[in-house]
């Protein structure tokens, strides 16, 4: 699928959010920037807040697929906040304008998929139940979307890229022996 | 009601849908139970009754029909169908249509049928037109919505967009079915919220149906049939075999439109025997009393909007007083034409 039209209205929607805040932000402003109708909008979002779960969404995509079984931990979180800091505008926006727990569920939309791609990597070779998985998973996406969305609030200063590194002292060897625990 | 009461009971009901998702067969009648204690006495009396007797008796026609939602409808799909049509438009949607009833003085339908068409005069009904009668119906209590009108799958991108912006409402088609294709199915499977009622004759023709419904049935969409008569065709309708292919097929309801005297409808008299035996939801407009009062014109359950906006009281009456383009709905519901069904019984003169 080509997602064209849906690309088209991100872009207008990252543009409109360079002048103003979200809240502030109406579907006929995207659409008149994009040139289609509110039709043609709502044949693919719910709503201009459906848009940025897409655009989250979307860019989930990044951190999977593409070589993650040379990735570990360091590599996807270090990924995922550059990610963010190329869209620091669109993310800073959306803060000021979601209230915590709505920026919260796209972040977890964002880093999830990545997250449970690790684990279940890490799980291989152990019997573990589907739904314990999916917990481990959720724990450990917890966890970095927490530390995330402190750092979205603190103004996503660059630097503090750095002190990540007490959650993977954390997170280094935690995994499997977590996954230990849920081994039938 | 509140928003957040009504957000709360919503997450009460959504919790229940799940625990009966889990194992329908052993957790549906303890989930009528239930339900009778969690909503008003006046959200749908006669149907819960009549939903208590289904469950409760396991050989029924009615209980394989419901079993049947599980094996043959997809998992979100049947989540939404229960979310917009048993909670969205009924347990939530009537408390609110009885105040904006008592508030506002006339009828407010329980659903709202959209003509669509374009006739290249540039006075027909566009998207932004449907969308806020749409907004403007959510606001009274109404969450249930057709689409018809020459042929509504010409209009194929307004509806999935109706659909999709709307996604708390329940819609519906009136099709002759020919063109469901794979693409416009998937985008059903996306929106989850629309359900197709093809329409059939009864006759060897409803091989149409039965190519369509090949599309939806692989994909797990529920579907219904629909269909008019008179004494000219009804002997094509008043036969098991009809009733069989339907069900065959996999459709799960059947609507059926007449204008004829219950005296001579041969239709009705086997719809009535039928229920007792096949697993498919018959609706006979507008005989059937119990299950949907009677008439159902001019708002008391129902209205009808054309192509142009006009208001009209039901499919099947081109009368109207009010336009849309120019009048709100609730204008159109307060208007001479509609007060005379909310204040009186006005006898049918329908024309099918």
């Amino acid at each position: 699928m080509s997602l064209l039209t849906e690309k088209a209205l991100a872009a207008s929607l990252k543009k409109l959010l360079e002048k103003k805040t979200l809240d502030k932000i109406t579907v006929k402003d995207i659409t008149d920037d994009c040139g289609v109708n509110r039709q043609t909008f709502y044949y693919h979002f719910h709503d201009v807040y459906d848009l940025v779960e897409w655009i989250f969404v979307q860019q989930a995509q990044k951190y999977m697929y593409d070589e993650i079984n040379t990735k570990n931990w360091r590599e996807v979180i270090s990924d995922i906040m550059e990610g963010l800091l190329e869209d620091k505008a669109f993310i800073m926006n959306a803060y000021y304008s979601l209230n915590r727990r709505q920026l919260e569920q796209f972040m977890q939309k964002l880093a999830r998929p990545a997250i449970l791609d690790l684990v279940v990597k890490a799980a291989d070779g152990r019997n573990i139940r589907q739904e314990d998985i999916d917990f481990v998973a959720d724990i450990f996406t917890f966890g970095l979307v927490g530390i995330l969305t402190e750092w979205v609030a603190g103004g996503m200063d660059p630097i503090i890229k750095d002190k990540m590194d007490k959650f993977f002292v954390i997170v280094d060897g935690t995994l499997e022996i977590t996954l230990d625990k849920f081994s039938r | 009601m509140s928003y957040v009461g009504n957000e709360i009971k919503k997450l009460g009901l959504m919790k229940a849908y799940d625990f009966l998702d889990k194992d329908p067969e052993a957790n549906l009648p303890k989930l009528v139970d239930w339900f009778d204690d969690y909503v008003g006495d006046d959200v749908l009396p006669t149907q819960r009754e009549l939903f208590r007797s289904i469950v409760t008796e396991k050989n029924s026609n009615w209980y394989r029909l419901l079993v049947s939602l599980w094996s043959d409808i997809d998992d979100e799909v049947r989540k939404t169908l229960f979310e917009n049509l048993i909670i969205n438009a009924n347990a939530l949607a009537a408390p609110k249509a009885k105040a904006s009833r008592e508030k506002y003085g006339c009828n407010i339908p329980w659903a709202i049928s959209m003509g669509l068409g374009d006739d290249g005069s540039g006075e027909c009904m566009t998207f932004d037109d449907w969308d806020n009668v749409i907004m403007q119906a959510k606001e009274l209590g109404t969450f249930m919505f057709i689409f018809e009108g020459g042929e509504p799958l010409d209009f194929q991108e307004e509806i999935i967009a109706l659909c999709n912006k709307h996604y708390d409402c329940e819609f519906m088609i009136f099709t002759e079915g020919t063109k469901i294709t794979e693409e416009f199915a998937d985008e059903m499977l996306r929106v989850k919220n629309l359900i197709v009622s093809v329409q059939v004759v009864g006759t060897g023709e409803d091989k149409k149906l039965i190519e369509s419904a090949e599309i939806l049935r692989r994909k797990k969409l529920p579907y219904a049939a629909f269909c008019f008569y008179d004494e000219k065709n009804q002997e094509n309708f008043a036969n098991e075999m009809y009733f069989d292919v339907m069900i065959e097929n996999g459709v799960k309801l059947c609507l059926l439109f007449s204008s004829m005297e219950e005296d001579g409808d041969l239709v009705y008299e086997k719809i009535k025997e039928y229920r007792k035996t096949k697993p498919v939801v018959t609706i006979n407009f507008c005989k059937d009393k119990d299950i949907i009062g009677g008439c159902v014109a001019g708002g008391k359950y129902f209205c009808s909007i054309d192509p142009k906006g006009n208001v009209e009281p039901c499919f099947f009456i081109h009368e109207t007083d009010t336009n849309l383009k120019k009048s709100t709905l609730l204008e159109a519901l307060q208007a001479p034409l509609f007060m005379k069904y909310h204040d009186e019984e006005v006898p049918c003169n329908a024309e099918m």
